[in-house]
């Protein structure tokens, strides 16, 4: 465990502990809405380094999906949705590239890139993964306009809470 | 083995993905097809042991809550049994406070209420006896039926999951038919089957059947709040509102009928 990855191992355990005894508990209404999650743990895969191989970023999300799935009981279903995510990365970071392009070495961070931008990986990022959540859950149960729905939904409050936990455990801008 | 290399390097990525989702969807379609815990069982040990951690401190912060559940209890149990010893049995008649079915306590360590179909663990296994199809009930009510166990936790099927059916009648007239849960609201199940020529009230006690050998007989459910007879139906479509806040609950009660292993042996061997 060196320098590099520690805070990412950390990372995972703080937010995968996060997720599956706190977020998993809440129950955000009644109806379709009970079907909405909070997700916080995508946070892991979106800031794990550029220049790891992308193989070996897929690998790492498709385990943390499998370890929410444990505790959701829903096999398949996060793994899937964070293996997918973690596929698509290169070409969220892509579109919103800073004007002066990435250097492979630099931090997914707010400190290095601003807020706005963090926003909009955030946004991007959590829109793919709460959607394909929601469609490998709809393979099993339900329909369409729920399910655009509870993606809105689920993807407003994640976006809310992973700016949050980034604003009050990196308070320096 | 350079070219290897190179492939590897380029469509690494690529490959993991397509492999990895592959699985994914694999687990999703095999667990939904043949509906059984196949693999990430969280009876297992792993997730067992931290949710029971989890579990405890949260029974603890909610003490007072169940201690009250437990004194409501209490009071009821005593005015059955001062009801029951108020009318003095006859010499040759049967015990009648003896019972095929018998209790064991069990704590829930983990319950969900807002998946399509939900599942809870209780602390209870093999060791305490526990066997695969036994029922599991509340005070006030039906949590479901226990669909595998391992020797400390055993896997419930809640009520509130669409694969479970519980006998159920109308405890005024004694007219019987079927529970199951809609996927609609945690708080309501739907009885049906009642043909349509019985009369139902609003506010009718809905009661456990004892059709089967899986629940003792006149258990109380839940209330009516609404029904109607689907079109081209014979039989209404009964709204219930559930006693318990099945969200709320921390124990339960797993019923073990004494005949259980007799009365499998004797279905088994008629089916053959």
């Amino acid at each position: 465990m060196n320098q590099e990855t520690r805070p990412h191992i950390i990372r995972f355990f703080v937010l995968v502990l996060l997720q599956v005894l706190i977020l998993r508990q809440i129950q955000l209404g009644e109806d379709w809405l009970r079907f909405a999650e909070i997700l916080i743990y995508p946070l892991i895969v979106m800031m794990l380094p550029m220049i790891w191989p992308s193989s070996l970023t897929i690998l790492i999300a498709f385990i943390i999906g499998m370890v929410i799935d444990s505790f959701y009981d829903s096999p398949g279903v996060h793994a899937g949705a964070s293996t997918f995510s973690a596929f698509v990365r290169p070409l969220i970071l892509q579109i919103i590239a800073p004007r002066a392009g990435y250097d492979p070495k630099q931090h997914l961070t707010r400190a290095t890139f601003g807020m706005t931008w963090l926003l909009s990986y955030t946004a991007l990022f959590m829109f793919i993964h709460i959607l394909a959540v929601q469609l490998l859950t709809v393979f099993t149960f339900y329909y369409w306009g729920e399910l655009l729905m509870r993606t809105a939904f689920s993807w407003v409050l994640s976006v809310v809470i992973i700016l949050l936990a980034d604003l009050v455990f990196n308070p320096k801008s | 083995m350079i070219n290897l290399l190179y492939f590897l390097s380029r469509y690494g990525g690529v490959l993991a993905f397509v492999i990895l989702e592959l699985l994914s969807v694999y687990l999703v379609v095999r667990y939904n097809q043949t509906q059984r815990e196949i693999y990430l069982n969280s009876s297992r040990f792993y997730s067992g042991v931290l949710l029971e951690k989890t579990a405890k401190i949260r029974h603890y912060a909610s003490m007072a809550e169940i201690a009250d559940s437990l004194a409501e209890e209490n009071a009821l149990l005593y005015n059955r049994l001062y009801s029951q010893l108020a009318i003095t049995p006859r010499e040759n008649e049967v015990d009648s406070l003896f019972s095929p079915f018998e209790f064991i306590p069990a704590r829930v360590i983990k319950n969900s209420i807002n998946q399509p179909n939900n599942n809870l663990t209780l602390n209870k296994g093999e060791l305490d006896g526990v066997k695969q199809g036994m029922g599991v009930v509340l005070p006030r009510g039906v949590l479901g039926i226990v669909r595998n166990t391992s020797p400390h936790f055993c896997r419930v099927l809640s009520l509130l999951n669409s694969q479970t059916y519980v006998g159920a009648a109308i405890r005024r007239n004694g007219a019987f038919g079927v529970v199951h849960w809609d996927g609609v609201s945690p708080a309501k199940v739907i009885l049906e089957e009642i043909p349509k020529h019985l009369d139902i009230l609003i506010g009718d006690t809905v009661v456990t059947s004892g059709h089967s050998s899986v629940f003792p007989p006149n258990l109380e459910i839940g209330k009516v709040i609404s029904y109607y007879v689907p079109s081209g139906s014979n039989s209404y479509r009964i709204e219930v509102n559930l006693f318990v806040d099945l969200s709320r609950i921390n124990r339960a009660y797993i019923v073990r009928n004494r005949y259980w292993d007799e009365l499998q042996s004797l279905e088994t061997t008629e089916s053959q």
